[in-house]
């Protein structure tokens, strides 16, 4: 699958998607962590919203991040996404029950 | 001029109820510093007895307090006056979660005065993450003529390093404080940190037996000497 799908799977974007291959999801809130850690073609599950994110995303090549339980995308990391071509997202699920909703689409499950 | 400016009072939960601002005044006196700082987790409220208990002794103490930021970042921030400290720590205070916590797990929070008497114990949990980003904590601290130093940069937790990643273009700072100062010249050298970055380093003391008996020196440029005149 390819991140345009997420749509379709109730996530919401937050700005231009541009297409990327899914891989699998990945679960993580702190950056540190993320940038050795994240791979390409992930979906990102997070709640932090802060430009480190997308530029942490952009680095790992992540097919798209999802801000997870209605946390908020900060206006400057949307508007670095869409100059670095990162698709972000938004849900009101928990960081566990997004990922659940990938991995039953990804057959993970 | 020898300092500690990164000791936390018997407000945080997490610190010894021996670390009364009458004791760490008298101990670092002693202990030779020339200008200390209590940094309480999101809150100045030990300040005005602080204040008075440095002035006993002859110890200059520079305003402050350690907020824990949206992202759960810690970020020292140091005022020009025991006011404008309290003023930040009131916006931290009004923006932290109400939740019920337990002082038996957390550890109870004591406002004192200059007399070792608790006066206040706030209600709520101080060490939580306030409601503030970094950038809007920077940003309030700046608009009460402070600065903001990012906490121990080079710890693996609540550091700005640890959960961003990255050292974010904004908000600038000209300030980090180091756990261990020796640490500094690899992070610059991995462009981890601006070239042009001051360190501080702090003993982040939580208990008697932490606060220093031999103190760093703070540098002739340090940006906080502005704050100390």
């Amino acid at each position: 699958m390819t991140n345009l799908e997420l749509e379709g799977l109730g996530f919401v974007p937050a700005g231009p998607v541009p297409e990327h291959e899914v891989t699998g999801g990945f679960c993580c809130d702190l950056l540190s962590w993320a940038m050795s850690r994240c791979t390409e073609g992930k979906v990102w599950f997070t709640v932090m919203g802060n430009i480190n994110t997308v530029a942490v995303a952009s680095l790992a090549d992540a097919a798209a991040v999802v801000l997870c339980q209605e946390a908020t995308w900060m206006p400057d990391a949307l508007e670095r996404a869409a100059q670095q071509g990162v698709a972000l997202f938004t849900t009101d699920l928990p960081a566990y029950e997004a990922a659940l909703v990938l991995a039953r689409r990804l057959g993970q499950l | 001029m020898q300092y500690d400016l990164h000791i936390h009072s018997c407000l945080s939960p997490c610190a010894d109820r021996e670390m009364t601002p009458a004791t760490i005044a008298g101990l670092c006196a002693l202990n030779g510093a020339d200008v200390i700082a209590i940094a309480d987790h999101n809150s100045a409220l030990n300040l005005p007895a602080a204040e008075k208990c440095c002035k006993a002794y002859g110890v200059k103490l520079l305003p402050a307090l350690e907020a824990n930021t949206a992202e759960e970042i810690h970020l020292l921030c140091y005022f020009p006056t025991v006011q404008a400290a309290l003023a930040m720590g009131d916006a931290l205070y009004e923006s932290l979660p109400e939740f019920d916590w337990d002082p038996a797990i957390w550890g109870p929070q004591w406002v004192m005065n200059e007399d070792d008497e608790i006066i206040a114990q706030p209600k709520k949990l101080l060490t939580a993450a306030a409601g503030l980003t970094l950038e809007e904590t920077a940003r309030l601290c700046r608009s009460l003529g402070g600065i903001s130093v990012p906490a121990h940069i080079d710890r693996d937790s609540y550091s700005l390093l640890s959960v961003l990643g990255l050292w974010p273009e904004e908000p600038e700072f000209l300030l980090a404080e180091l756990a261990d100062p020796n640490r500094a010249a690899a992070l610059t050298a991995a462009g981890l940190v601006p070239p042009s970055l001051h360190f501080l380093t702090g003993s982040d003391a939580h208990c008697l037996e932490a606060l220093r008996t031999e103190f760093p020196l703070l540098d002739e440029g340090c940006p906080l000497r502005s704050l100390l005149k």
